[in-house]
């Protein structure tokens, strides 16, 4: 592979990686609602 | 504990983001999730994560005990050794299991009334569970629109369903303005039916 190919792929690579980055911050980001069943099951100890 | 907006409806989104400060002025951090106990639907607190656009989640969160009052624009406290260990609030593994976002609302004769898409707290004394935004399904009638479902007292969580008496969908409301009636007349008609 040329070059051009390695830049190409290396630019297909960076796209792919920074939309994944943004999707996965976009979700963590909403937050949730979490309901807990029995009050005191968080409770650890 | 005082809260300065008695009585205001407001959805879970509205919080999600808003910044935890404290009585002397100190940003601590912002509210990442809502936790609440299906019993009664009370709001336990809040998990936390760090300011910014990349925050990370934080290792500690807020218990509602500790809130001194939700504001329009911030969560106050009055100062950051309130804050305890996120576990003691929702063990992380379950907390991803039990986050109701995204679940399938059904009622108890077995109608899917569409999935949930932001739940509705009411804002007193104590922040408290009300309802459900669902996208509704076509049993609701208005497929593809987003309308408020009552919940009662005592919210089932568990699994990925989540499950509300039938007579909800008598009480479905398009906006906030009206929600609160109808969760008062709905959990009226539950306990009519109860005694």
């Amino acid at each position: 592979m040329d070059w051009w190919g390695w830049l190409i792929l290396a630019l297909i690579v960076l796209v792919v990686l920074i939309a994944l980055a943004a999707i996965i911050q976009r979700r963590r980001r909403r937050g949730g609602v979490i309901g807990l069943g029995d009050p005191g099951r968080s409770d650890p100890r | 504990m005082t809260t300065s907006t008695p009585g205001l409806l407001l959805r879970t989104s509205e919080l999600v983001g808003r910044p935890v400060v404290t009585l002397g002025g100190e940003l601590v951090a912002e509210i990442k999730d809502i936790v609440f106990e299906s019993t009664g639907g009370r709001i336990a607190g809040f998990t936390l994560r760090n300011p910014g656009l990349f925050s990370r989640a934080r290792k500690d969160s807020l218990p509602w005990s500790e809130v001194h009052g939700v504001g329009r624009d911030a969560v106050m406290v009055s100062d950051e050794t309130v804050l305890v260990a996120a576990k003691e609030l929702a063990p992380r593994k379950q907390a991803r299991k039990a986050d109701v976002l995204e679940d399938r609302v059904l009622t108890d004769n077995g109608r899917d009334l569409g999935r949930v898409v932001d739940v509705v707290v009411h804002c007193g004394t104590r922040l408290e569970v009300v309802g459900y935004e669902v996208e509704a399904s076509e049993a609701l009638g208005t497929a593809g629109r987003r309308v408020l479902i009552p919940l009662p007292d005592t919210v089932a969580v568990s699994g990925e369903n989540l499950i509300v008496p039938a007579a909800a969908t008598e009480f479905v409301s398009e906006d906030l303005a009206g929600f609160g009636a109808a969760v008062d007349a709905f959990r009226a008609r539950l306990r009519e039916g109860a005694s």
